[in-house]
């Protein structure tokens, strides 16, 4: 027993020594701690033309600058283009750069700049994914340098969504046009001409960013910024009422709990994301509309919202978002409300009975199909049961499959006709443009998105026009027609568009309105209360 | 000596070489590739295309290995896809964290095996040996990610003493280094007791059956009839016999606390390898996962290379060759 | 073969007499065997514990009359599907176990019984696998997989042989010189009959205490898959995917959490001490 003591008494100092430790930090807090955000996860390359992933775009947001920005009412504005022109064919773009811009290094900024930047994209030996959007029917569009601070994008045809690939962040030449920009090191330590200057990285721990002192926009009111990775969202809520950080996302389930927090309040807002159940309309069963449409009224989405979102979010009939500008007031109603009974008699008329397992059965065939969703998002596994249940009430049954995400991209993505799947659930987020070509044109299937093989002549016609069309208004109601024929075709049961819900420390002041285009844009307004 | 060094080293060599070019197979023949990740409708499949080409995904398989492995040889295990970073640079980012909670966690499980396994052993069927018995198997049998969430429950919301993550207090990078030191230990202490409390366990009870087996050796009974003390008997015999399989197994757990700590490492958002590793994996980042397993290889043959060579300094009658 | 049967009824009768004496593993046993039973009938009632009212869904509850072990998020009784979960977890440790044995057992007397360079062909096989990050050849195997819950039995089985094959061969390895098996050789008995029948039946005691960790093994390894997301699919339940799907939840319904990962624990704890039992009842000096 002696013995045990002597453990105990390790123990005890092992302990009291830790906990001595610990009390050191907190005395040194007196200074004022930086801006503290949550970038949630690891960057791959801060690098504006390679990265695809949302960490690294934050802040890559911060530290350069594109030609245009996207501003709180999600309309494009000059950024390092004081101002542009475009000719009447909308072929011609004319960007007029800032003249007191430069770059972190104290460089001017120049045309030449830009138009490295968007060579280098349109080059095949950069790794990167968005040659694509500076290709338009198979031509690259061409920049033109004018003089040193003004450049021309000139396009072989009409593009409307042109613009906002505009905004895509501008790499300083002086310091690439030498290097493989695939490896290079300033995808690491990059140098940009954005409000803020990249400082350090401390690898799954933390980014470093402080003011650029010669930003030719308003002067950032932030003297520096920390940029926080913390993967788990239990742990950053922990720093959040901690106050370690100064802002997190809030699920829906936490927000009564945290609704009168005295020191974050938390903003909520519409976001421009989807979520839907997509059919293969290649299956047996769901090329019948009718049978689509008896499973769109045997599930409920209000159900879905107040179920999975605890009422934060809204049902969605159609795929645009509310908050987009081309969203029709008009067609807010679900065309197929919930109605079990209905559904059971269209499922009738089409042809199934009951089977001896009390499965509708059509030719022999029972009605089982697999709903595929990817693992890790645990509001689409839930929206999955929650189906499942409401499609068992119909008699049909239906069996679930979470899948890692590249298996599951790799799935609805084959190149092959038909596809190995059913049904699946995602989400789509959608851009500043309502163009939904990648996703509803016939030419998108079998290679593309429109992996459900939606095909109708009416949307394919519009979506080309939409692309070709400059008025907004006119597109807008081009935009109506599309939404008004998939809303009615029913190759996705829309299920909901999820609202955001943001906690932000009370000390961080100057915010703009919660919105999509986020609560701190321009960071330059945002401050903390002393 | 030198020589059995440096024949073991050269018999490794075909090892790696089987293990690597076994996981490159596995590995690809995982479907998806590392251009799929973070695919929507914004990107366009000729793009991806055009990115496998440039990436080398388009060849065959063995080709691919074969020029991983040329490469390897030249010193170059290229680059991650992900982050397009050098992958030595990736992982030595990861090395400090990994090795730091892995040296503090093997010299604290050591710090306790051995006195609890010897007291346990030689007081076999006391209280104080079913206690051990009972806190071992407990050790053994909770799943390390459940006890990691239970104590960051306990410790860190309810009863807050403790970080619940991360690596060090962002507010110190001014700060004098032994703040920051004590800094990195706070933080470390749940991870810590996390992967302390899984060790231990496995350690213990062998160290205990150690112990009971060699008491019942007949020199030990020898030394007992020539009149030995019961402490010296203990001390001095039984506890050096019974380390030496300490040794083989603590050589054979090397390689087990890169894997083998990437759900702390998860949890707790401590920044090292296995972290990365998984990462990888869902990633397809082949380059960085084929860095991590050559890396786990060569402690692993490290690791028996230790053990050989303790178990030859601590027994005399093992001889190397 | 009238060898080995005595010798297990004199083995049985050694662990009833253990049990009476021991408390603890009496326990370990009942426990086991309650878990086991309930797991097993729960099919047979005509309740289904993936059931929910989509239409009305009553958050994580706490623990109550009703419902003893709360609910979680979509309303469903815990209880049930803890039962539900225990059959899934014993029934992977069970079957993941018996292929480890099999494939070790398998490889391990064929590398002990032929000896040479098939003995060091095999144990260089066993080397590359134990070298492999067990985690990393898991998780590709099973993406590369469907995800199922007969899947995951097969990877578990297959990638945790290794143990086992040592410790057959090295148990044969030490009965191959002793004096009835080199009679037995001359005496011309077939070869797979003297191992099957002469040889493995000595080395029986270690492989079921081996059995008995490998089995607590898989179910921790079970939990861990499924905590990662892989394993079994919902709205099936295995302890593993419910401690997943209560991380969530880890702040106000920490129930959640606290039972599956209680009962995983019990569960692989009372199978060590059933295997320390089955231990000191062949071998009492340990």
């Amino acid at each position: 027993m002696k013995h045990n003591k002597h453990l105990l008494g390790l123990l005890l100092i092992v302990l009291i020594g830790l906990a001595a430790c610990s009390q050191a930090p907190i005395n040194k807090k007196k200074l004022q701690k930086p801006l503290t955000l949550n970038i949630s996860a690891e960057p791959s390359v801060l690098n504006p033309i390679l990265s695809t992933d949302s960490a690294s775009s934050k802040v890559i947001d911060l530290v350069f600058s594109g030609l245009l920005r996207v501003s709180t009412n999600l309309e494009l504005i000059p950024d390092l283009a004081q101002s542009y022109t475009i000719n009447s064919e909308g072929t011609i773009y004319t960007f007029n750069l800032h003249k007191n811009a430069y770059w972190h290094d104290g460089k001017p900024v120049t045309a030449e700049d830009v138009k490295f930047t968007f060579e280098r994209i349109l080059d095949p030996k950069t790794n990167t994914v968005r040659r694509s959007n500076y290709i338009i029917n198979g031509k690259e569009v061409q920049f033109k340098v004018i003089n040193s601070h003004c450049i021309q994008a000139i396009l072989p045809q009409p593009f409307a969504p042109f613009l906002t690939h505009m905004t895509m962040g501008i790499l300083p030449k002086h310091l690439l046009s030498n290097q493989d920009i695939n490896t290079a090191l300033f995808n690491r330590n990059p140098i940009g001409s954005g409000p803020f200057v990249f400082q350090e990285w401390h690898s799954a721990q933390f980014i470093r960013l402080k003011r650029n002192e010669n930003y030719y926009g308003k002067r950032p009111k932030l003297g520096s910024l920390l940029l926080k990775i913390i993967p788990d969202q239990n742990t950053a809520l922990i720093s959040l009422e901690k106050a370690e950080i100064d802002q997190s996302g809030i699920s829906g389930k936490d927000y009564a709990r945290y609704k009168d927090h005295p020191e974050f309040s938390i903003h909520r807002y519409e976001d421009l994301v989807y979520t839907y159940m997509g059919f293969n309309l290649k299956h047996q069963f769901f090329k019948d509309s009718q049978i689509r449409k008896a499973i769109a009224m045997a599930i409920n989405k209000d159900a879905i919202v107040n179920g999975v979102l605890k009422g934060f979010g809204t049902t969605a009939h159609l795929p645009a978002s509310p908050v987009s500008w081309a969203f029709p007031e008009t067609l807010k109603k679900n065309p197929y409300p919930y109605n079990p009974e209905k559904s059971r008699q269209l499922l009738k008329a089409a042809g199934f009975r009951k089977n001896k397992q009390g499965i509708l059965q059509k030719n022999g065939q029972p009605f089982e199909f697999t709903l595929i969703t990817n693992k890790g998002n645990k509001d689409r596994e839930k929206v999955a049961q929650l189906i499942q249940q409401f499609l068992k009430s119909v008699d049909i049954k239906v069996e679930i499959r979470l899948m890692e995400w590249s298996s599951f991209i790799k799935i609805v993505n084959a190149a092959k006709d038909p596809k190995d799947f059913d049904a699946v659930i995602l989400g789509w987020s959608l851009g500043l443009d309502p163009d939904g070509h990648s996703l509803w044109h016939s030419s998108q299937y079998p290679k593309g998105f429109n992996f459900v093989a939606y095909n109708n002549a009416k949307v394919d016609k519009a979506l080309q026009k939409g692309r070709l069309t400059m008025n907004t208004q006119h597109r807008k109601t081009i935009y109506k027609q599309v939404y008004h024929e998939i809303a009615k075709d029913l190759p996705y049961i829309f299920l909901y568009y999820p609202e955001s819900l943001t906690g932000i420390q009370d000390r961080v002041k100057g915010l703009s309105p919660a919105g999509p285009a986020g609560l701190m844009n321009p960071i330059e307004n945002v401050y903390l209360q002393p | 000596m030198k020589i059995f060094i440096l024949k073991r080293i050269l018999a490794a060599i075909p090892l790696l070489i089987g293990i690597t070019a076994l996981s490159f197979v596995i590995m690809k023949l995982a479907p998806g590739d590392p251009t799929l990740i973070y695919t929507d409708p914004s990107v366009s499949l000729e793009d991806l295309k055009q990115v496998q080409q440039n990436l080398g995904l388009d060849k065959p398989v063995l080709h691919q290995y074969m020029y991983w492995l040329k490469n390897m040889f030249q010193g170059n295990l290229g680059y991650s896809y992900l982050s397009h970073k050098p992958v030595i640079v990736a992982m030595t980012e990861r090395l400090p964290a990994t090795l730091l909670l892995a040296t503090v966690s093997l010299v604290v499980i050591l710090a306790l095996t051995l006195p609890l396994g010897l007291i346990s052993g030689q007081k076999k069927d006391t209280l104080f040996d079913h206690s051990v018995t009972f806190f071992t198997f407990l050790g053994m049998s909770m799943p390390t990610f459940w006890l990691g969430l239970m104590l960051i429950l306990a410790l860190s919301l309810y009863w807050p003493l403790f970080p619940s993550s991360g690596f060090i207090d962002l507010s110190l990078s001014q700060a004098p280094w032994p703040q920051k030191i004590a800094s990195i230990l706070w933080h470390m202490a749940l991870p810590l007791v996390t992967m302390v409390l899984g060790g231990l366990a496995a350690l213990t009870r062998y160290h205990r059956f150690g112990i009971i087996g060699t008491l019942k050796q007949d020199y030990i009974t020898a030394g007992r009839g020539r009149g030995l003390s019961e402490k010296r008997l203990l001390y001095k015999h039984a506890f050096k016999n019974a380390s030496l399989p300490l040794v083989t197994i603590l050589g054979l757990e090397l390689p087990g606390l890169i894997s083998g700590s990437f759900v702390i490492e998860y949890i707790f958002a401590w920044p090292g390898l296995g972290q990365l590793g998984v990462q990888a994996v869902f990633a397809r980042d082949y380059p960085i996962l084929m860095g991590t397993i050559l890396f786990s290889s060569i402690l692993m043959v490290i690791g028996n290379l230790i053990a050989d060579i303790a178990y030859a300094w601590v027994d005399p009658r093992v001889t190397l060759k | 073969m009238g060898r080995s049967k005595s010798d297990a009824k004199i083995t049985m009768k050694k662990i009833w007499a253990y049990l009476k004496k021991d408390k603890k593993t009496a326990l370990a046993l009942g426990f086991l065997f309650s878990i086991s039973l309930a797991g097993l009938l729960l099919p047979f009632l005509s309740i289904d514990p993936n059931n929910f009212d989509p239409l009305n869904i009553q958050g994580p509850q706490p623990p109550s009359w009703q419902h003893p072990f709360g609910t979680d998020d979509l309303g469903r009784d815990l209880l049930l599907r803890c039962i539900d979960g225990a059959r899934v977890s014993l029934m992977v440790g069970l079957i993941a176990m018996s292929i480890a044995m099999s494939v070790g057992t398998f490889i391990g007397a064929i590398a002990a019984y032929i000896g040479g360079w098939v003995d060091q062909l095999l144990m260089r096989i066993l080397e590359l696998f134990l070298a492999i990050p067990s985690i990393f050849l898991i998780l590709t195997i099973q993406i590369m997989l469907k995800p199922s819950i007969y899947n995951v039995m097969i990877i578990i089985g297959l990638t945790s042989w290794m143990g086992v094959a040592r410790l057959v061969r090295a148990e044969l390895l030490s009965i191959k010189e002793r004096t009835f098996i080199t009679a037995a050789r001359a005496r011309n008995i077939a070869p797979l009959r003297l191992l099957f029948k002469h040889m493995l039946p000595h080395a029986i005691n270690p492989m079921i205490v081996a059995a008995m960790l490998g089995m607590g093994y898989a179910i921790l390894l079970e939990s861990v898959l499924s905590f990662l997301g892989l394993g079994v699919q919902p709205p099936n339940a295995s302890w593993g995917n419910m401690l997943e799907n209560s991380l969530a939840f880890m702040r106000d319904a920490p129930w959640m959490a606290l039972i599956p990962g209680l009962l995983i624990t019990a569960t692989v704890m009372a199978l060590n001490y059933l295997g320390d039992a089955l231990r000191q009842a062949w071998d009492p000096r340990a």
